[in-house]
């Protein structure tokens, strides 16, 4: 039997049968990548709709009076956003500072050769895990392309010799960084670490290895010019005043990057949220900024149940 | 992430004006051929639209980078087949295996023995078989559209036909 034949011509009649077309050009030219159309037109509508009910209740309801503070000073801009632990923020944040830092994103965490997150392997190194949307292409343009195991969790994986290790699933890539990668670790690492894109399209950290907090924000992303970290710990400097919320508020200017920061802590959960401005954020401006918690993943569990899985390297542009 | 925000992670450079011609040009001649390799690869027709979609949507966005490459529609196959293996991967999870019969239709004039053993494949199996076999691409071309090396393609290749060959003679 001539299989290739045989699969040529078995490939070419599914092939024809292919009924769905692709939309005209300027649709897509038009389409926002990683939400499908439909989807997309949904969330057009519902916020047309809710843009519509605010104008609704504007006009209908009994207006405030906000004396000496104009209303633009108190706009928030509430967004859900997700670390790579699975733990979900919902964050009320400044509006001026959401629209702008949407630029670039990037995740980050520690990575653990350990059984459980009691029983940390130190023999072992420990690698930082840096994941954003993107190819290898762009990443790593001059490192090797791996053959991969079949063991392996990951769609390609390219090395870059005494530097970087790249790995790809889906339209999310994992770089990994540390001190050792010898052949060993590099299966240990193409084995153990994995990428699943959930259900809200966000990235989740699904690996067997121990995630652990990085030394440098757990969640960033980069505008032209003000930028929101996201770090799982507790803040260690003292507050200045504090939010309607209860949040609190340290102020650290740096003039030298000609950039302001905000920094907000929260007592009861060890988490800390930088806000990178080019102009000082006012206490009216954080009035209405809120935190809240929505979902613990495996390092905030960890960190409030008092763990602690090792050192935290930071080598990464993520890094601060 | 957040949500609620324009999804723009690559600064587009120079005008559109300037790319759009000769990005027109290659979504016209290229992007019912990858619905058609991707549909096969993936096994769903709505899922290889919505990654073809995806995929075109990226490349327009980083045209002046992606026109640039050997093979663009290779590029643009990769983007999508990891896309929607991505949603693959998040859906089995959720619906526990049965993926497969929600999503694949099988044609009317068909060989069901050769087109299981197809699907049996692995994935990435299955898409050195499609590119070499249905598209035609080059071993060149293929190992550049799926970043490995040609050896990989090769051996592949060698592996899913030897697979398909067992599997179809032992059906008969």
């Amino acid at each position: 039997m001539n299989v290739d034949e045989h699969v040529r011509n078995q490939l070419r009649d599914h092939a024809d049968q292919v009924h769905v077309r692709m939309p005209p050009v300027d649709q897509v030219i038009g389409h926002v990548p990683r939400r499908p159309l439909g989807t997309a037109i949904t969330v057009a509508t519902v916020l047309v709709a809710v843009v519509a009910l605010a104008v609704w209740a504007t006009r209908s309801l009994p207006t405030v009076d906000v004396v000496d503070t104009p209303p633009r000073l108190h706009a928030v801009t509430v967004v859900d956003a997700t670390l790579l632990d699975g733990t979900r923020l919902h964050l009320a944040l400044p509006a001026k500072v959401v629209a702008d830092a949407t630029v670039q994103r990037w995740w980050a965490g520690s990575l653990y050769a350990a059984a459980s997150l009691d029983q940390v392997d130190t023999a072992t190194p420990a690698w930082r895990l840096d994941v954003r949307l993107g190819t290898l292409d762009d990443e790593l343009p001059d490192g090797q392309t791996v053959d991969l195991p079949d063991t392996a969790r990951a769609d390609h994986a390219r090395w870059q010799p005494g530097s970087r290790l790249g790995l790809a699933f889906g339209p999310w890539i994992a770089i990994i960084s540390g001190d050792s990668r010898t052949a060993d670790h590099l299966d240990l690492l193409l084995d153990a670490v994995e990428l699943t894109e959930t259900n809200t399209g966000d990235v989740e950290y699904t690996g067997s290895m121990v995630l652990w907090q990085v030394d440098s924000p757990e969640l960033r992303l980069d505008g032209t010019t003000t930028a929101i970290s996201v770090f799982l710990r507790r803040c260690s400097d003292p507050a200045t005043s504090h939010t309607a919320s209860g949040l609190g508020i340290v102020r650290i200017d740096d003039p030298n990057r000609g950039r302001h920061l905000t920094v907000l802590c929260s007592d009861d959960i060890p988490l800390e949220i930088w806000l990178e401005t080019p102009e000082p954020l006012s206490d009216t401006a954080l009035t209405h900024v809120e935190v809240d918690v929505i979902t613990s993943g495996s390092i905030l569990t960890g960190i409030k149940a008092g763990r602690a899985p090792g050192s935290r390297p930071n080598t990464n542009p993520a890094g601060n | 992430m957040l949500a609620g925000e324009p999804e723009s992670e690559v600064p587009v450079a120079g005008s559109a004006g300037d790319r759009r011609p000769s990005f027109v040009a290659f979504y016209d001649a290229t992007a019912d051929r990858m619905v058609r390799a991707l549909a096969v690869t993936l096994g769903d027709q709505e899922l290889a639209r919505d990654a073809t979609q995806e995929a075109m949507a990226r490349a327009w966005r980083s045209w002046d980078q992606v026109e640039g490459y050997t093979n663009p529609a290779g590029w643009v196959y990769r983007v999508g087949l990891n896309w929607g293996r991505s949603r693959l991967r998040r859906v089995s999870r959720e619906v526990l295996g049965r993926v497969r019969e929600r999503t694949i239709t099988q044609p009317d004039v068909f060989d069901p023995a050769a087109w299981d053993a197809l699907l049996d494949l692995p994935v990435k199996h299955r898409a050195v078989v499609v590119l070499r076999l249905l598209e035609d691409w080059s071993v060149a071309d293929v190992a550049d559209a799926l970043g490995i090396p040609q050896g990989t393609v090769r051996s592949r290749q060698h592996h899913a036909l030897e697979q398909l060959r067992e599997r179809l003679e032992a059906d008969r």
